[in-house]
């Protein structure tokens, strides 16, 4: 199959010029909301792993303090 | 300031960063979503778009632009949108009257203007009547001007399907605007 277009595709190619002339164009205000999502979604996902981080932690340390408190079951 | 600095400041927390990735690339996305959807759901798409390459930033590797990147993203939010949506009855929307618009015009200028706007709505109705997977090649190639080589990497086919569908996408656009009672000088 050629690459190059044949005369009705030319013309249509032409044709299309139209649509590229008057793109449709955005809201600025589309930046503002795109950016405000993306803020409250990186802090709660900041949140989320500081939360996450914190209970491993505890959860070691609880584990630390459990093992050093448990009697030795089986004393050779 | 490049792409891909932007990316690494992002990547390091800086949202100010994308805010100008957001900034730089906004129109090219929203044109993309807008001619795929439709106006009315562009913005939706827009947001999905960017929202998604914001949390997917850190799989960004460079091998292709941070546009093709951020492009192939929106494609996929606006596919997904097209297949979430509801099934519209069969059928055309009505085609712009072109007696009403005709019968505004006082002058050649305005006239021309008016065929010139005419033309483009029926373009668009025309456009949207395709398939989404020849839709999308068309607007990349012919409305957008990426090379094949982007529009693979964009819409994930190997650039022979690529080339096969913009083939097939232009002669069912040409198809579809012969059968219409518009004459859009198109040579047999």
């Amino acid at each position: 199959m050629s690459d190059e277009p044949d005369a009705a595709q030319s013309r249509l190619i032409t044709l299309l010029e139209l649509l590229v002339a008057e793109p449709p164009e955005s809201d600025p205000k589309l930046v503002e909301d795109i950016m405000g999502t993306a803020r409250w979604q990186y802090a709660v996902s900041g949140l989320l792993v500081a939360t996450g981080e914190l209970a491993g932690a505890l959860a070691d340390l609880l584990g630390l303090a459990l093992g050093a408190s448990r009697p030795d079951r089986h004393p050779k | 300031m490049n792409d891909s600095a932007l990316v690494a400041r992002a990547l390091g927390g800086e949202l100010d960063a994308f805010a100008l990735l957001v900034e730089h690339h906004r129109e090219s996305v929203f044109r993309l979503a807008a001619r795929l959807v439709g106006p009315d759901e562009a913005s939706d798409v827009t947001q999905d778009a960017f929202l998604r390459a914001f949390h997917k930033l850190s799989t960004f590797r460079g091998e292709s632009s941070f546009r093709a990147w951020l492009m192939r993203i929106a494609h996929n939010a606006a596919l997904n949108a097209l297949a979430h949506r509801r099934p519209v009855p069969v059928g055309e929307p009505p085609e712009p009257d072109p007696a009403e618009s005709r019968g505004t015009a006082t002058s050649s200028a305005p006239a021309a203007h008016l065929e010139a706007s005419e033309r483009r709505e029926r373009l668009t109705l025309k456009l949207g009547a395709l398939p989404p997977a020849h839709r999308s090649v068309l607007v990349l190639r012919d409305l957008e001007g990426l090379s094949y080589e982007e529009i693979a990497q964009i819409t994930d086919a190997p650039l022979g399907t690529v080339k096969g569908r913009l083939h097939r996408a232009r002669q069912e656009l040409i198809e579809l605007l012969r059968n219409n009672t518009y004459d859009w000088e198109l040579p047999r």
